[in-house]
Parts: C-alpha cells; structure tokens; sequence
C-alpha cells in the first residue's frame, strides 16, 4: 500500500512523451532552446525535450562522466572538444554567434563607459571561474585593453554574473551580447575592434539510440525557424 | 539508574538497516572513487588550506553567534506565552527547510549592497557584507541558527522551571536565575545545539554562493572550493568532499547521546 502511495509520488510528474530527447546547451543558450523546444514538440507530439543548461565545462565535464546526452550545443570549442573524445559526436555546425557586452546595475551607478573603466579601484567587477568559457573571453578582452580588472566574485555561470550586477551587488560585468535580452541591466557596447566574436558549435550524438532525433533537432535549431529564434533572443546567426 | 533494554522488532532492525546502509553507500562510491594518491598534494596546497581555515573560521563564528542570540530567543519561545508565538517561532526556523539558494537571495535583496538596507550600510558606513568574510558569516547564521533554537527549546521545555522560581524566590534576578540555573541545566542540549549549527554553517554552500559570493580566501569557503573544482578536476573535489566529510564525522561522533535525549532530568 505504501510502495504504491510512494511509486506514484514519484512517477506521477512524468508520463507525457514516448520518447526523451536530451539536449545539453550552454547557459547563454538557454532561452533560445526553451523557445525551440515548445516548438519543436508541437510539432514532434511524441517526443519530450529536455534542455539541460549549465556552463559548457559543467556539461562537459557531466558528458565526460557518462552523462546522458543526444545533443550538445557549446559555448567553446574546447569544451566541445573535451566532450567529443568521449562521445561519438557527429562533425559539428555552427549555430550562432555571440559577442561581448559589458553589463552595468540599471543607471549606471559607477560611471562605467568603457573596458578600461574596469580598472578603476572603484569599480567592482564580477566575473566567472576560470573554466567557464566567458570568463577566458573576457580575460582575453581585458589584457588587449591592457586592463587589470577589479574582480571581487567568480560565479558558477554566466547568469550568476548577471545576477550580481542585475542586483547591484557589482558594478560591471561582462557578458554576452544575447545574455542581454530579458536581463534587468544597462549595457555598455565593446566596438567591434577591441571586441571577440565567440561560435557555438552544435552537433548530435552518434552512439545515441535516438540519433535521428537528435539529428533532427539539431537540423530544426538551425532552420529557418531557428534561427529566427536565435536572432530574437540576441544571436548572430551565420 | 537502570534501563530496560527491549530488542526492537525485527520488522523494525531490517527498516533501520536499510536506513543505516542507504547512508553509507553514498560514502563507500565517493571513497571507492576518490584518487587517494593525491591526497597529501591536494590537503596540503594552499588554496585547499585557504578555504578548509575559512570554513573554520566562519563557521565557528556562525556558530558562537547563533547560541549568543539563539538561547535567549529559544528561552523567550520556551517559557514565555505571547501572542504569535507560532509565527514567530516559523519565521526562525524556516530557513531550516528552504531552500539555501532562496535564503541567499533573500539576503541580497536586504542586505546586499543595494539591497533594502544593505544600501544604508554602504552609504553611512562603506561596509558591504557581500563579496566579504561577514557575508560568509551571516548566510551561515541565518541557515544554521534555527538548528540551536529547535535544540535549546526542546532542552528548555525538559526542564523543571520550579528550580528557577526557586531561585528568584531566594531573591536571583530574573537574569542571574536564567545564568545560573536554567542555562547550567540544559547545557547537554546547548552544547548539541551549538555543534548542529556549527555542523550546518560548515556545509553551508547555496546561501553562501548566492549571497556572498565566491572569492579565494575570502568567500570561497571549502563546500564551495569542493563545487568550483567539481568541472575541472574531479579528483580534488572528490578529495576536498572527503576533506569535509572527516571534519564533520570527526565533530558528530563527539556528539553524545544524552545531549540529545531526555536523560536530562537529573
């Protein structure tokens, strides 16, 4: 009586969907795959899509660990790497692309204007642990502006960053352009010349018993209709 | 005293067995896993030392600052009779079952730099808890606090208050009656309660993260060393779990049963 109470306490959240298609997809990607994903199942009825997001190292890192994954989308191509000498992965596109934006709390409190405002003693920046993609794009930014940045916090993710500054708890940060849409922060333009174009390879897993699927996923999050996904959350699509 | 040893059913022993079992095999798949060959090179480099004297350090203050203002707020929720008691008893204890990560962020939206009153400390005084050792500590408190509340309240309501009117009909204050009367009578249940909080603030991670952020030697404490090196090298935040797993075995093992139970009462 009990077993029966507690198996459908835990099996009653479950049940739609014959099929589980896993999708691993960086944090900054998020949104855009949330999108794709209701699209997606409206038109696949039978299949249940489940985006996983985390920073590209955590999902390679989980990849590397045996991790169940159908498809991965990242925000590097070294995580991706690490991910793919383990995984049969098919030769990966390019989805989109993404540039850098520094973030600043609504009105601006410190007066950040541009890079080499990050210097300044005054000025708390948050950033990201050295294994997170936008962290190293961020490093690289900095040391051609010749800039020693404040850092006073290295979050998990890229939207701990957001965070910290959304909350004012910063007073910049730096993160990428389509991280932008939907955050609670002002944002301060890179020019194109001091800036990073960053490309976020996509591809599915050959192994996998739902390959096709997979494939086809990835084939619809580069479609047309993708990418019209991908534009309005913030991409560059190629 | 004596005390009749009853053998438990046998239903019963198999439950708990299981129970017993269900807790350790966590423990064996992390000890069977752990690279023990890199246990002296990880213990002793200096961020894992860092961040292990951080958590000792926090957490010891958490702890100390959670009996200073949990015992009296246990004493006035045992022995006092107000109205709304029961809410003011659940605003305490609720951040036992919360989530961390939403006291974190409750935290920030009061008490971090611009925060509903964080602002003010930054204004007048230029302190931030956050990004700072004392927002460590204040996350900490806030999460391990109630763990000595519930432990002293439940010791206070043990006691006899007869030998504190006792004691104030000699002529004690009410306040020299509670120090040397009601406090010496429930200090197994302080000292318990006192080691829960210290053990809770010693794991704390989610509020911490959230709330004061992660910064080597000051706000990366070990629980959050052992998650930021979880992506990169598996190994040392294996080795770094064992790390706060013998910690923390080391101090509950010292926890003795009268200080939980009702062998109080002498």
């Amino acid at each position: 009586m009990m077993a029966v109470t507690v198996g459908a306490l835990v099996t009653g959240a479950c049940g739609d969907g014959d099929v589980t298609l896993r999708v691993m997809a960086a944090s900054s990607l998020s949104g855009a795959f949330a999108d794709m994903e209701a699209a997606f199942e409206r038109e696949n009825p039978n299949v249940d899509v489940v985006v996983i997001t985390a920073s590209s190292s955590a999902l390679a890192g989980q990849i590397v660990d045996g991790a169940d994954v159908d498809v991965f989308a990242s925000a590097d191509d070294t995580q991706f790497a690490r991910a793919d000498e383990v995984v049969d992965f098919d030769p990966p596109r390019i989805l989109a692309s993404n540039s850098l934006v520094i973030i600043v709390p609504r009105g601006n409190p410190a007066e950040v204007e541009s890079l080499v405002h990050l210097g300044r003693d005054d000025v708390l920046v948050a950033t990201a642990t050295d294994d997170v993609p936008v962290r190293k794009y961020t490093d690289l930014l900095l040391e051609a502006a010749g800039v020693a940045a404040n850092f006073v916090t290295f979050e998990a993710n890229v939207s701990g960053i957001v965070t910290k500054v959304a909350t004012g708890s910063v007073d910049a940060g730096i993160v990428y352009t389509s991280d932008l849409i939907g955050a609670e922060v002002d944002a301060i333009t890179i020019p194109a010349d001091d800036n990073l174009i960053v490309t976020y390879p996509i591809a599915a897993n050959a192994d996998s018993s739902r390959a096709d699927l997979a494939r086809r996923w990835v084939e619809f999050a580069s479609s047309e209709d993708g990418l019209v996904i991908l534009t309005a959350r913030g991409f560059t699509t190629p | 005293m004596t005390r009749r040893r009853n053998r438990p059913p046998r239903l019963a022993r198999a439950l708990a067995t299981i129970a017993v079992v269900f807790f350790c095999l966590p423990f064996v798949g992390l000890l069977w896993k752990t690279p023990w060959s890199r246990m002296l090179d990880v213990f002793s480099d200096a961020s894992s030392r860092e961040a292990l004297w951080l958590s000792m350090r926090t957490s010891l203050v958490a702890a100390l600052l959670s009996a200073v203002f949990g015992v009296p707020l246990a004493w006035m929720l045992a022995t006092t009779d107000f109205r709304g008691r029961n809410v003011v008893r659940a605003l305490c204890l609720i951040s036992m079952v919360l989530p961390p990560v939403v006291g974190g962020i409750s935290l920030l939206f009061s008490l971090g730099r611009s925060g509903l009153f964080g602002r003010w400390l930054d204004d007048w005084f230029g302190f931030q808890f956050t990004f700072s050792s004392w927002g460590v500590i204040v996350a900490q408190v806030f999460v391990a606090m109630p763990f000595l509340v519930l432990t002293v309240e439940g010791a206070l309501r043990q006691t006899d208050p007869r030998f504190a009117e006792a004691a104030r009909s000699l002529g004690a204050t009410q306040w020299y009656a509670f120090r040397r009367v009601t406090v010496p009578s429930i200090a197994g249940g302080l000292l318990a309660g006192t080691v829960l909080a210290w053990a809770r603030a010693f794991g704390e991670f989610g509020a911490t993260i959230t709330f004061a952020g992660n910064y080597p030697g000051t706000t990366r404490t070990l629980s959050i060393a052992t998650y930021t090196s979880l992506d990169t090298d598996p190994g040392r935040s294996m080795l770094l779990s064992v790390m706060m797993i013998g910690v923390s075995f080391v101090v509950l093992v010292t926890m003795r049963d009268r200080w939980l139970g009702a062998g109080e009462r002498r």
